[in-house]
């Protein structure tokens, strides 16, 4: 990918899109002018609105109460309030000719008068918006009234007003401006941000895919000597800013408008404020919710032939997208456990909790991790798309037609788009199937991880792909030579894991927190016997996590990278498959080391031996800490132990290199 | 030009390329068809539509994969140098499209950089090229306000701005009037004697006869003649082209019934 070919259309898709009114409206005219604009208009009609209810004649009739009671008295001295006289009362109100009734028992005054309760019964139409919006102050008149008459009952009796009040209830909020603003905003706020980023990508996206499509540019783009990855990239960058840009000019918007708009009455109340470094999260964690929703869009929008034709295909898209953002309208749900993993509703409710004012590493890691996870697959699967011709100028239909098993032409290897499209679907496998799994319970759920994704998995792909089992796994039993190499490698690493961890230790401490759960699952490895936590923590990965990585990944990698470039990247995935950025250094080192005897030898069974040597002493020693002669937990490196493992790790890559009868034998 | 002129500038070798229609199953569009164009040379591709012109073209212009065989364009291979293909190649169809919001210089200076042509050269270009296609006048429109002439123009200008050696043109003049037309015929013949290759389809039997130095005539994918007009005026003894294309498909139509 050249970076000043991706530069030049991106120079050029900025420029065609800031010339498209359609982005021009959602993007800066709707938060910029709408908003505003609609908030203020809300809030003026609703305050005048009001002012003309407070201003209205409110008509009274009533019925057993005689003229110059007292209680007639208060009435017609009372402001906006007309006595009426009705002859049918229940049906005027009805009509609407008068808006309440208020009826006397018969006796009402003897009742009031000989210290009993008078039932007064207040008709209205509860449909009647005028009636409604005058209730509160009708009764008001009749509460007061009603005191009226207690406070001279109290004093006749020679009782004070304490005695009938034992207990008074008084409300004090204590919660800061602040955290009242991020309340009412909180609820509001995070869902527009994330819908706003969704409809900013949307018209771009189908506009550069589809909408090339329909115009013809898009064949005139792809004679041009720019790779596809370099045209989808530089589409992609833009339609992401485009989206961010569209997301925070809401949010300027919006601040703008509760500053001086619609929360001006109670601004004395509330403080809309987000602390700088907040406001920098967020941008952060938008960004790659920007590029996911980007990514999400543009592929689906490249199936279609035109922009109509997309937007026809996008709509579900959008609503099901936006359905996890409405979260933060429900009350009572704070982000954790299951809402981390749900796509859009965790960065809503991170949003949330950000306006709170509360900040938890933890969340933000989590959600970070997986709206980049979900971000780059689906940028991968925009890219993908872009170089199917099928999908570029075919019918929509054969996209399927090709995936169908069989249209699928049998080959040995997996090709490189296939094996990463793999990875990342086991990925996210991982992340949300088997890690709540392993939450609920950890051994079975290992071993279904290891089962199932790992292994079961990957045979399955392969399967559907037609791939030729013995090449794509290299299922061949390794030369002698060999298997003595990689045991001198497994021994070699063994012996310079002190160094390993203590340079790790160095880069990246292991918390506290870590180094207890691990003591936790050693412990909890024990209650276990020992061939039990052997076959679980040594024996399956080592045989499964191989089919995976140095099967199917490593072989679909070489198609068409170089050797080491495969190598690396091999054994990058295989740490990051790990989940843990503290073990990420020492997993890699074992990865580089099983993909290369693998590589070299040509027999998975090279990187199974590998992998059970280290995974099988790792639960030797936990099950038998008294045996920890390299001391893992106490951070000592030994260097002459260390220096011999180097060696022998030297020694083991001369002989891959320099040895005949390394290869398998086909 | 700096390009290696040995060899031809265009070589096919038993291209073929299969779709999958969901009606009819495999559809062979292009059945293992050969050919080569020289430098300094006018092909022509005649054929009715659905003959497979336009699925070849793209393949030479690297935008489809052949389903088997290969092909080099200025020597480069078509699948393993896909890139230096198309930095050699002007491509224009009658489906390739203007940026409509885009003004003619703009979407010159970003193909100018697309071939990561200095600015200098691109602005030389740019220059050069408007005042050979007149386009002077509407510089600075947005291609959407255009007419079919001016748009084909620009279109034309977009795709020689690097100054390619080679150049396919699919159907350049379907669909214009007279003189756009003629302002296309007349660079075909103008590059012709710079030495550039140019392969072109064409429904029109008469621009053909006019510019070609060789017609392929192709039909249901493959190449059922190619050679200068005389000589195929003389092997199939018709006088006209358009009699010369209906006897070669007549004879393909009894042969294959």
């Amino acid at each position: 990918m050249r970076l000043s070919i991706v530069k030049a259309i991106f120079k050029k898709e900025i420029l065609d899109t800031l010339r498209d009114r359609r982005t021009i409206m959602f993007m800066i005219v709707i938060p910029v002018l709408l908003y505003p604009a609609m908030l203020i208009f809300i809030n003026e009609l609703a305050t005048s609105q009001q002012a003309r209810m407070e201003q209205k004649v409110i008509t009274i009739a009533l019925v057993n109460v005689p003229e110059n009671s007292a209680l007639w008295k208060k009435l017609s001295s009372t402001e906006k309030i007309k006595i009426v006289q009705s002859k049918n009362p229940q049906e005027d109100v009805r009509k609407g000719q008068v808006d309440f009734i208020a009826e006397m028992p018969v006796d009402g005054e003897t009742l009031l008068n000989g210290g009993q309760t008078a039932e007064l019964k207040l008709y209205f139409d509860r449909s009647n918006e005028d009636a409604m919006t005058n209730l509160e102050r009708v009764r008001s008149i009749f509460e007061s009234y009603s005191k009226g008459i207690l406070q001279a009952r109290l004093k006749q009796k020679e009782i004070n007003q304490q005695y009938i009040e034992p207990l008074r209830v008084e409300e004090v909020n204590v919660a800061s401006k602040q955290r009242m603003g991020g309340f009412l905003i909180g609820r509001f706020l995070p869902m527009l941000m994330v819908i706003m980023v969704l409809v900013g990508s949307m018209y771009p996206a189908i506009d550069m895919t589809a909408g090339e499509k329909e115009r013809g540019t898009l064949e005139t783009i792809l004679t041009s000597p720019a790779t596809r990855t370099e045209i989808v990239i530089g589409k992609f960058v833009t339609v992401t800013c485009i989206a961010l840009l569209t997301g925070l000019l809401n949010l300027g918007s919006m601040m703008g408008t509760f500053a001086f708009g619609i929360f001006r009455s109670v601004a004395s109340q509330i403080q809309i404020h987000i602390p700088f470094d907040f406001l920098i999260v967020m941008i952060a964690c938008l960004i790659p919710l920007a590029v996911f929703f980007s990514g999400m869009m543009m592929a689906v929008a490249t199936f279609a032939r035109s922009f109509k034709e997309a937007q026809n295909l996008l709509t579900p898209v959008y609503l099901v997208s936006t359905l996890p953002a409405m979260i933060s309208f429900i009350p009572g749900i704070q982000l954790g456990g299951f809402w981390l993993t749900i796509p859009v509703a965790n960065v809503t409710l991170l949003f949330k909790e950000l306006m709170l004012g509360e900040f938890v590493w933890n969340h933000l890691l989590v959600v970070f991790v997986s709206v980049v996870f979900l971000a780059s697959a689906a940028l991968f699967l925009a890219i993908h798309l872009f170089g199917r011709e099928d999908v570029l100028f075919g019918e929509v239909s054969s996209f399927g037609l090709s995936l169908k098993r069989a249209n699928i032409i049998p080959k040995a290897v997996p090709d490189q788009p296939e094996a990463l499209f793999f990875a990342i679907i086991s990925f996210g496998l991982l992340l949300y199937v088997a890690v709540p799994l392993q939450i609920r319970s950890l051994v079975s759920g290992l071993v279904i991880t290891e089962l199932a994704i790992f292994l079961l998995f990957p045979l399955l792909y392969a399967a559907y792909l037609k791939l030729d089992f013995i090449q794509t796994f290299r299922l061949r039993s390794p030369s002698a030579l060999a298997l003595v190499l990689t045991v001198l490698m497994a021994v070699g690493f063994q012996l310079a894991a002190g160094t390993i961890l203590y340079l790790q230790n160095l880069v990246f401490p292991i918390p506290k927190e870590l180094i207890d759960s691990m003591e936790k699952m050693m412990k909890s490895a024990q209650e276990y016997s020992f061939p039990v936590a052997f076959a679980v923590i040594a024996l399956l990965p080592a045989i499964c996590e191989e089919m995976t990585f140095r099967g199917m990944i490593l072989s679909g990698l070489l198609t068409r990278s170089k050797p080491w470039v495969a190598i690396i990247v091999t054994a990058a995935l295989f740490a990051a498959f790990h989940l843990s950025v503290h073990r990420f250094f020492p997993v890699f080192l074992i990865g580089l080391g099983a993909t290369f005897v693998v590589w070299r030898s040509g027999s998975i069974f090279a990187g199974m031996l590998l992998h059970l040597i280290n995974n099988g002493l790792l639960t030797f020693l936990a099950a038998y800490p008294k045996y920890d002669y390299l001391q893992i937990t106490g951070m000592q490196p030994s260097l002459i132990l260390s220096g011999i493992g180097a060696i022998l790790i030297a020694l083991s890559i001369w002989g891959f290199y320099f040895k005949k009868g390394t290869k398998a034998g086909t | 030009m700096d390009v290696n002129q040995i060899g031809p500038a265009i070589h096919v070798d038993q291209l073929e390329k299969n779709y999958l229609d969901k009606a009819r199953g495999v559809v062979r569009a292009v059945r293992s068809i050969s050919f080569d164009c020289n430098y300094g040379e006018i092909v022509g591709l005649l054929g009715p539509n659905g003959a497979g012109k336009t699925t070849t073209l793209r393949m030479l212009a690297t935008i489809l994969k052949p389903t088997s065989g290969t092909a080099t364009v200025a020597g480069y291979d078509i699948q393993e140098q896909s890139l230096q293909v198309r930095k050699k190649l002007g491509f224009l169809t009658g489906s390739t499209g203007l940026y409509g919001r885009l003004t003619p210089i703009e979407i010159f200076r970003f193909f100018g950089s697309l071939h990561r042509m200095p600015p200098g050269l691109i602005e030389e270009r740019t220059k050069y090229l408007l005042r050979l296609f007149e386009m002077e006048s509407f510089q600075d429109s947005h291609c959407d306000r255009l007419s079919t002439g001016q748009k084909q123009r620009v279109n034309l200008a977009r795709t020689l701005l690097p100054d390619p050696p080679v150049v396919i043109l699919d159907e350049p003049t379907a669909g214009l009037d007279i003189i756009s037309s003629k302002t296309i015929l007349d660079f075909i013949h103008a590059s012709k004697t710079e030495g550039k290759c140019i392969l072109f389809s064409t429904h029109y039997m008469t621009e053909a006869e006019i510019l070609c130095d060789r017609v392929a005539i192709i039909h249901e994918g493959e190449i059922l003649a190619l050679d200068t007009i005389p000589a195929l005026q003389a092997s199939t003894g018709k006088t006209s082209l358009v009699n010369v294309f209906f006897h070669l498909v007549q004879q393909y139509e009894t042969q294959h019934s």
